[in-house]
């Protein structure tokens, strides 16, 4: 009857419609100033995956969030532009070994992942914690150093944004996971889906995988799996379980293997799964609060809308193992000055010349061996097929 | 993906986006029907599914026509403010000379359109908007007021019987027509 009043072009709401209207969905339900319930957490969690069939900010209110400063001009990095992801956006996520909050907590995992929306790529590199970064800058060419992880330790997720600044890359935002959060993830989505190419076990983690294939893992056992830094694998060529030398940095790159499977499995979880993904999230995961919900939903539709298009590189940094007069005595480092470990900066985007790692002249450490050494890290684990 | 199936066949995703995708393209048609611009039929769009998303669970029952509902008294609520806004101009902007005659047929249609929907009573509104507006069937909008066929049918006859009196008066009033008393609805 009305035909005729009709919009003669099809209505096509793209990504970045669904992201508007999950903004107006939040804004409303914060005005009706109404405690959701399980069925409205159910409702706006299939609001989410209705947006990007991806993850989604409608609990992110409950999510923890971390007071940042982002040093440099970032205030349109990972911006939304009309809630459409724009340019690049580098995101530090961290993995930690005890609750958020609690005292002396530590970073198990430090990963930089840039992701560039124009490229369609996912650059992730593996931080390991013992690599020393500036705890201070070099102004007047002499700064102070520290590893990463007592960086962490002693400033937070603001120490490690500022000393990743001071070597040149800029951190757009933060995602902190407890290995609670990390437990309850995984197990909010089912699992995930991990590919072992041999058997492996640590007797300190209590993971214990006989026989190499595909399986799925529950969150526990994820942990187990990512914690595993005395790992121990078989060889079918020789008897007996072998331990892996490559100890903390093997750790970080399994770390980061996982963190990958999981980060799929987020993208294109069951709206069903989504009130426990959601109360997981909330209890241990934390964000910057300058990531706006809008931004999360924007970033989670992009990349299922990009689907098998995005690539993924993923890198751990490269350097040679050394010493550092803690002033408590020496701890065992890693130094990331060379060329390998550059070249890894420059891939996450680095301005020429706007930045560098410290090395051990400027701690005025005993110079180390003069070679880079690419430690042994045997591939155990990759996704499933 | 999950793979757990619902009735359909379809996996829970994918039938929620599917459900979700029609109740969009429902609200927006629904919506530039009445106000005929595209940007704000969209807005409109919007609104109406936020605001389903938060009242999923008592809205999931009959989505259909509560979302129908709301992007009809949306859109109506805009077009009012609209001319309120042309009203308190000085003057009214032109219409251009090379104006499309079916552009201008189809403002004209969605003037009265808006104007003879407005005098209609609350149900007989309800009815026309589901039952023409929103192209659905007399059984849909029986299930979605909760009334029997019968009574949408005796709705919608008045409603369009009324519509089109308005539409031939030359001078219009805004009291609403008397609420017809149906037992069943």
């Amino acid at each position: 009857m009305f035909d005729h009043l009709d919009d003669p072009l099809p209505f096509h709401p793209d990504h970045t419609w669904w992201a508007d209207c999950a903004a107006r969905s939040q804004k409303r339900r914060r005005a009706r100033r109404r405690r959701v319930g399980a069925l409205g957490i159910l409702a706006c969690s299939l609001l989410a995956l209705l947006v990007a069939g991806g993850w989604t900010r409608v609990r992110l209110d409950a999510v923890d969030r971390l007071d940042v400063a982002f040093p440099g001009p970032g205030a349109d990095a990972g911006g939304t532009d009309g809630l459409a992801p724009t340019g690049t956006v580098t995101v530090l996520a961290i993995g930690t070994d005890a609750d958020l909050g609690g005292a002396g907590v530590r970073a198990d995992a430090i990963v930089v992942v840039r992701i560039d929306v124009t490229a369609r790529t996912v650059r992730t590199l593996a931080i390991p914690r013992d690599t020393v970064l500036w705890s201070s800058p070099p102004t007047d060419g002499t700064g102070s150093v520290e590893r990463a992880s007592a960086i962490f330790q002693a400033h937070g997720v603001q120490g490690l944004v500022d000393a990743l600044a001071t070597a040149g890359i800029r951190i757009d935002h933060v995602a902190v996971v407890s290995p609670d959060g990390l437990r309850r993830l995984v197990d909010a989505i089912g699992g995930v889906e991990v590919d072992f190419l041999r058997p492996v076990r640590d007797p300190s983690t209590g993971l214990l995988i006989t026989s190499p294939g595909c399986r799925r893992l529950d969150g526990t056992t994820t942990l187990q799996l990512v914690r595993a830094r005395h790992l121990e694998w078989e060889d079918t060529t020789s008897p007996g379980w072998i331990p892996d030398a490559s100890g903390d940095l093997g750790r970080v790159t399994r770390t980061e293997t996982v963190g990958r499977i999981i980060a799929r499995a987020l993208v294109a979880t069951s709206p069903t799964a989504l009130p426990a993904l959601l109360d997981a999230a909330g209890e241990g995961v934390a964000l910057d609060r300058g990531w706006s919900a809008a931004d999360v939903v924007a970033l989670g539709a992009w990349a299922r809308e990009q689907g098998d298009a995005l690539t993924h590189e993923a890198r751990f940094l490269i350097g040679r193992s050394g010493w550092l007069d803690t002033g408590q005595g020496r701890s065992s480092v890693l130094w990331a000055d060379g060329a390998a470990a550059n070249e890894a900066l420059d891939e996450l985007g680095r301005d020429p010349g706007a930045g560098r790692l410290p090395g051990p002249a400027d701690a005025g450490s005993a110079t180390p061996p003069p070679l880079e050494r690419l430690l042994p890290t045997p591939i155990v684990i990759e996704p499933c097929p | 993906m999950d793979g757990r199936r619902g009735p359909t066949g379809d996996t829970d995703a994918a039938a929620f986006e599917r459900q979700f995708a029609e109740l969009a393209s429902l609200a927006y048609r629904v919506a530039y029907r009445i106000v005929g611009d595209r940007d704000h039929a969209s807005e409109i769009a919007q609104e109406t599914l936020a605001r389903a998303f938060v009242r999923w669970p008592r809205v999931r029952e009959r989505s259909t026509g509560w979302v129908a509902t709301v992007a009809t008294n949306l859109a109506l609520d805009h077009a009012r403010r609209r001319t309120r806004q042309e009203a308190g101009r000085s003057t009214r902007p032109p219409v251009p000379d090379d104006v499309d005659s079916r552009a201008l047929d189809a403002t004209l249609d969605r003037a009265e359109l808006i104007a003879a929907l407005r005098r209609l009573p609350r149900r007989q509104r309800e009815v026309v908007v589901l039952r023409y507006l929103a192209d659905l069937s007399e059984a849909e909008v029986a299930r979605t007021l909760g009334c029997s066929p019968g009574a949408v049918k005796t709705h919608a006859h008045r409603g369009l019987a009324a519509m089109r009196a308005a539409l031939t008066e030359t001078t219009a009033t805004t009291r609403p027509l008397p609420h017809p008393a149906l037992e069943d609805c």
